[in-house]
């Protein structure tokens, strides 16, 4: 009241009327100003503000706005799918479903999770437990079925989706380190997939989707995407089938020898077409760990080792191109022999024998002498003829050169030893190229693996030719090496590889191993090998076999040769309805010029389609195909005899149906692997241990057809107890 | 038609234009915040504020025709019957967490909007009294109480923003009834020394600025030695008391007051409302095409934050017209205060125009960030029938005062 006083004194009884202008037309009180100053400047202050936000800061609050609403989705391009020469696939993409629950979506997270876990017929338990979790997003499945993916779509339940991902999958069983793997990224690893990478993974791309505040995707806006662009495929030279035999045999073989491992390779000697390429360690166990660049690496063209006897074709081509004849006598010094402070022994004791001979028996005493009369760089030259110490160039990642030694470096003895192929060191493939120069005709081949590249329709992008390094023999002296290589099977240290009625070609090796230490070599380490071809004229397979430290028994004659034996038998009954003893030549049938310019006409009988034509045209003459199919079935002259006319057939021709083997009891992978070499393929359900098997063991099966295998995981111990 | 020719004669109706065309804009923007489809169906939003704008316009006729001496005769009953109704929402009331609503079958009321409009009334009558003489305490007091019974309740729902503009009220309606300026300043002036003891120098400034206010008012020295001490004794305490509150406690009436952000709670709603607005530009992104809006970034984006829709899909230049059309009724509205003869009608026309001021300073500072997020409506453009009705009621007020200016009663 006392702080009132004096304003009550100066308004006493007198009404207030000062705030309407009472008969004041125009008059206005100092509290309408006021409150007039206050409206003006309250939408004054709001009009400032705003102009400030819309109009200054818009630019910075539109990058806000788009970045909230605005989510660029990274789409992934399809990886390129990997083949075998017969369209095998060997690596493909295969999309996964994955079943994920948003929590806040759901009307009844619990309920939802129960229901789905009963029709998936998976652990409920395990469901709730994840739905438990903190996170709002769970995946609940991984991999399930496409149809129970079709039906849970279909119910379209709030908060659950099926999210697609892309999965690497490897099908054939085999070939792992040449086909390599992928990275979670997706990127190449090893291998092929490393190799041919940029040609694999295409280009990614990317999408732009408006998304709400609650994160969930919109709808696109079209103008704003990147397509992405499939990778190509990559088909290898390799035949599945022929992988399959070589794997198989190669580790019953390293079981049946006490061997530490060995690798075979295949080759088509006159395109140098690698047809399989397989290690036998450098199992499972190890090819888990993704980083382990040792176990990945492809042993045939990464780890090199004396060849031994199998290289004294380069002392032979030297010792024939310096115009020795097979007739020549070379004394073998009784298996004895000193030179410049060292011994050189033979297994066998040999006096005598025709140049022919000390090859058939691999006289190391005669290779010696032989040599020493050519000279150090006679020998050096034709080790480089046959691509030694040098990288042939294959398409696969960790190629090694091998060690070929400058003759400025050799010892005195040096020439010697190098001779029957020590102090040298050489790859699987390196020996098979060289062998396969003998065996087309003295042709080095450039390897090649990758056959072409081709767009997901089928489209060529790229073919890879086969590629001649350079001649380096003429076609006189490789037919007479081949004639020697003949008699080692004949009569030599390679009878063992006899197939009746098969003309095959062919060398033994027995290397001792250099001691850890590096003097000197051991006594009991040997390294087993056995490289040959046939049939011995226009020959189709090359195999090379090497098997690291046989025991007991140990030479190349008793050890590789037998697996080089399987191999092709196997290969044979395959791909070729009789054996051809003595290939039949058409030579005797071409009457008209073009023709006659050549001597003879390749066998091209069960070759691929491809790689026949490939050969026609090389050697300048015209064909043409009749029928349908990727197999040469048979090949004829037309009337005026100027064209080859080859009929064509699928490979199944040769042998129509195959016999259903039995497989139950098998691991997935093996049982995969049974059946490919059989020309079956093969429908997993499931997944383990092969528990049944349609149709049954021993029934006819069409070759190619399907056979169904129905998997289960092996038994554990653990519910064993219970 | 007689009586439609006297009810439109003197009738204000580019007041009544600027009204509807705000709705207008206020259905436009909640039809596009509540759009999910063009189906009819999907527009229940739209529909329903439709309904109640069509009620409200019906309820606006009834204020527009009843004499405003029965306004004014029956003030205090309306004022009972509006306090009644708050104490029942606090026992029957429905919403989330709070008692803001009576359910009547499928329509829910809001008391605190009649309470507004029968606060209003009541003050009005009160106030209005040709011999009210705002010299004596008790005519201040009286005010005070009519105001404070409203308020707390609606507090107590709570609902903050409502009880906000009781609060809004009171000073402008006895300073447009005749408190002397002295008695403004002896008000303010603790308000003022509250805040600025945050800040030592601030505060320094503000008791140099109130003591020279005091001495100019010249009303002895007992009234300036009271009155500053009482200033320096809140100016010293506040922050002693603000010490003696929890951290979280000090945050929440800091984020309150809007002086700090919080970028989960409040302090989100106004980023993701400045980003819409902002976002908008000048020309807007379109009807229908605000991204903000229809992604469901903006909260509350059809009630509190109706004006970023606007913003968002019709830029600045929409923006702009709605500001004017409220700039246009605001003075239209004070100038019908202070020309009306009867002191009834002009404390009543002010008072409700100061309400709509203070909302829309209140919503549209809200949104843009210069004031704190108190969940108060735009008039005449969020959803909202009780609101909506409220307002119109008040409308029809202004327009039956201002058809009545000439009447003393």
């Amino acid at each position: 009241m006392k702080i009132l006083s004096k304003s009550r004194k100066r308004t006493r009884r007198k009404p207030a009327k000062g705030f309407v202008d009472h008969g004041k037309p125009g008059g206005k009180s100092w509290r309408l100003h006021f409150v007039n100053f206050g409206i003006y400047a309250a939408l004054a202050g709001i009009a400032v503000r705003l102009v400030f936000v819309q109009v200054v800061q818009h630019p910075e609050f539109k990058k806000d706005a788009e970045a909230q609403y605005r989510k660029i989705y990274p789409a992934k391009a399809a990886r390129g799918s990997i083949y075998d020469r017969n369209g095998m696939s060997l690596a493909l993409n295969k999309s996964r479903n994955d079943l994920s629950i948003h929590k806040g979506y759901t009307r009844d997270a619990a309920k939802t999770g129960a229901n789905l876990a009963t029709l998936l017929q998976i652990s409920q338990e395990r469901v709730m437990r994840k739905l438990r979790g903190p996170s709002p997003y769970v995946v609940v499945a991984r991999g399930i079925g496409d149809d129970e993916a079709k039906i849970i779509e279909k119910t379209k339940l709030p908060g659950v989706a099926i999210t697609q991902s892309s999965e690497r999958l490897y099908p054939f069983p085999s070939l792992s380190q040449v086909i390599g793997f992928t990275h979670a990224d997706g990127k190449g690893g090893a291998g092929i997939e490393l190799e041919f990478d940029r040609h694999l993974k295409g280009t990614d791309g990317w999408r732009i989707l408006q998304q709400d505040a609650h994160g969930r995707s919109i709808m696109p806006i079209l103008s704003l995407a990147k397509p992405t662009v499939a990778g190509t495929n990559i088909v290898l030279t390799v035949d599945h089938i022929m992988q399959a035999i070589v794997e198989e045999e190669l580790t019953a073989a390293v079981n049946k020898y006490n061997a530490k491992g060995g690798n075979v390779i295949i080759t088509d000697p006159t395109t140098g077409e690698i047809l399989a390429l397989a290690s036998s360690s450098g199992q499972e166990a190890e090819l888990q760990n993704k980083s382990d660049a040792a176990a990945w690496r492809v042993r045939g063209i990464a780890d090199m080792f004396e060849p031994g006897s199998t290289f004294k074709i380069v002392t032979l081509m030297a010792a024939l191109s310096e115009g020795k004849s097979l007739s020549d006598e070379i004394f073998c010094e009784n298996g004895r022999f000193k030179i410049f402070g060292e011994t050189i022994n033979d297994s066998q004791e040999h006096g005598n024998l025709t140049l022919r001979d000390v090859f058939i028996h691999s006289s190391n005493i005669a290779t010696a002498k032989l040599a020493l009369e050519c000279g150090k760089s006679k020998l050096y030259k034709a080790a480089r003829n046959f691509g030694f110490g040098i990288k042939t160039g294959i398409e696969l990642p960790g190629e090694t050169a091998g060690i070929l030694k400058k003759p400025a470096d050799w010892s005195r003895f040096t020439l010697a030893a190098m001779s029957y192929g020590h102090e040298v060191t050489a790859t699987s493939l390196q020996m098979a190229m060289a062998y396969g120069a003998v065996a087309n005709g003295g042709l080095l081949m450039r390897p090649s693996i990758v056959k072409k590249v081709t767009r997901p329709g089928g489209q060529v992008v790229q073919e890879f030719k086969p590629e001649i390094i350079r001649r380096i023999m003429p076609h006189a002296i490789a037919s007479q090496m081949t004639d020697i290589l003949q008699g080692v099977i004949q009569s030599g240290t390679g009878t063992e590889a006899q197939i009746p009625g098969a003309a095959i070609a062919g060398k033994t090796g027995t290397a001792q191993k250099p001691t850890p230490s590096g003097k000197g070599y051991s006594n009991s380490h040997f390294v087993a090998s056995f490289a040959g071809f046939y049939p011995t004229r226009a020959p189709k397979y090359l195999i090379y076999v090497m098997l690291d430290e046989p025991y007991p028994v140990h030479s190349g004659g008793m050890v590789a040769a037998p697996t080089f034996k399987r191999i092709l038998e196997r290969v044979l009954k395959i791909y070729e309805r009789t054996y051809e003893p003595t290939p039949p030549t058409l030579a005797a049938n071409i009457q008209t010029e073009k023709i006659d310019r050549v001597s003879t006409i390749p066998q091209l009988t069960g070759r691929n389609v491809d790689t026949a034509a490939r050969i026609l045209s090389a050697k300048n003459l015209t064909y043409r195909f009749r029928g349908a199919g990727n197999i040469v079935a048979q090949q004829t002259l037309d009337a005026e005899k100027s064209t080859v006319v080859l009929n064509l057939t699928s490979l199944a021709l040769n042998s129509d149906y195959a016999t259903m083997p039995n497989v139950v009891g098998f691991s997935v992978r093996r049982a995969v692997a049974a059946l490919s070499l059989r020309g079956i393929n093969a429908k997993v359900i499931g997944g383990g241990q092969v528990v049944g098997q349609a149709p049954e063991q021993d029934s006819k099966i069409r070759v190619r057809a399907q056979a169904l295998l129905e998997c289960k995981p092996p038994v554990s111990i653990a519910s064993l107890v219970h | 038609m007689f009586l439609e020719n006297r009810i439109f004669r003197h009738f204000d109706f580019a007041f009544l234009a600027s009204v509807l065309l705000l709705i207008a804009c206020g259905l436009l923007a909640i039809y596009s915040a509540t759009y999910v489809g063009d189906a009819p169906a999907f527009q229940l939003k739209f529909t329903k504020q439709l309904l109640w704008a069509t009620i409200g316009l019906a309820v606006l006729a009834v204020c527009v025709t009843l004499p405003l001496k029965f306004f004014q005769k029956y003030a205090y009953v309306i004022y009972s019957v509006a306090l009644a109704l708050l104490v029942v929402v606090l026992v029957v009331g429905t919403g989330a967490g709070t008692r803001r609503w009576i359910a009547l079958g499928a329509v829910r009321i809001q008391p605190a909007e009649i309470a507004k409009v029968a606060t209003l009334i009541a003050l009005a009558r009160y106030l209005g009294d040709e011999h009210r003489n705002l010299g004596t305490l008790k005519d201040i007091l009286v005010p005070l109480a009519l105001v404070s019974a409203p308020l707390l309740l609606v507090m107590k729902q709570p609902d903050l923003g409502s009880a906000l503009v009781f609060l809004a009220l009171i000073l402008p309606v006895l300073h447009w009834a005749g408190l002397s300026g002295a008695v403004l300043f002896v008000i303010l002036a603790p308000l003022v020394s509250l805040v600025s003891a945050s800040n030592y120098y601030a505060f320094l400034t503000a008791m140099f600025i109130i003591s020279a206010g005091l001495f100019l008012l010249g009303r002895g020295l007992r009234f300036f030695v009271f009155n500053f001490v009482l200033n320096i004794g809140v100016g010293i305490l506040t922050p002693m008391l603000w010490g003696t509150l929890k951290a979280y406690q000090q945050n929440r009436i800091l984020t309150f007051l809007g002086l700090v952000t919080d970028p989960h709670g409040l302090g989100y709603q106004v980023i993701q409302s400045k980003v819409a607005i902002g976002s908008g530009g000048v020309v807007g992104k379109g009807f229908l095409h605000g991204t903000q809006t229809h992604l469901r970034f903006l909260p509350e984006q059809h009630t509190d934050f109706i004006f970023c829709v606007i913003a968002e899909e019709f830029g600045f230049l929409g923006v702009l017209l709605v500001l004017s059309l409220f700039l246009y009724m605001l003075l239209r509205g004070l100038n019908i205060a202070s020309k009306v003869k009867a002191r009834f009608s002009s404390v009543l026309v002010f008072g409700g125009t100061v309400i709509f001021l203070f909302q829309i300073f209140v919503n549209v500072g809200m949104t843009i960030g210069i004031m704190p997020v108190t969940g108060l409506p735009l008039p005449f453009l969020s959803y909202g029938g009780s609101a909506l009705i409220a307002n119109l009621m008040i409308v029809g007020l202004i327009l039956n005062a201002w058809r009545k200016r000439f009447d003393y009663f």
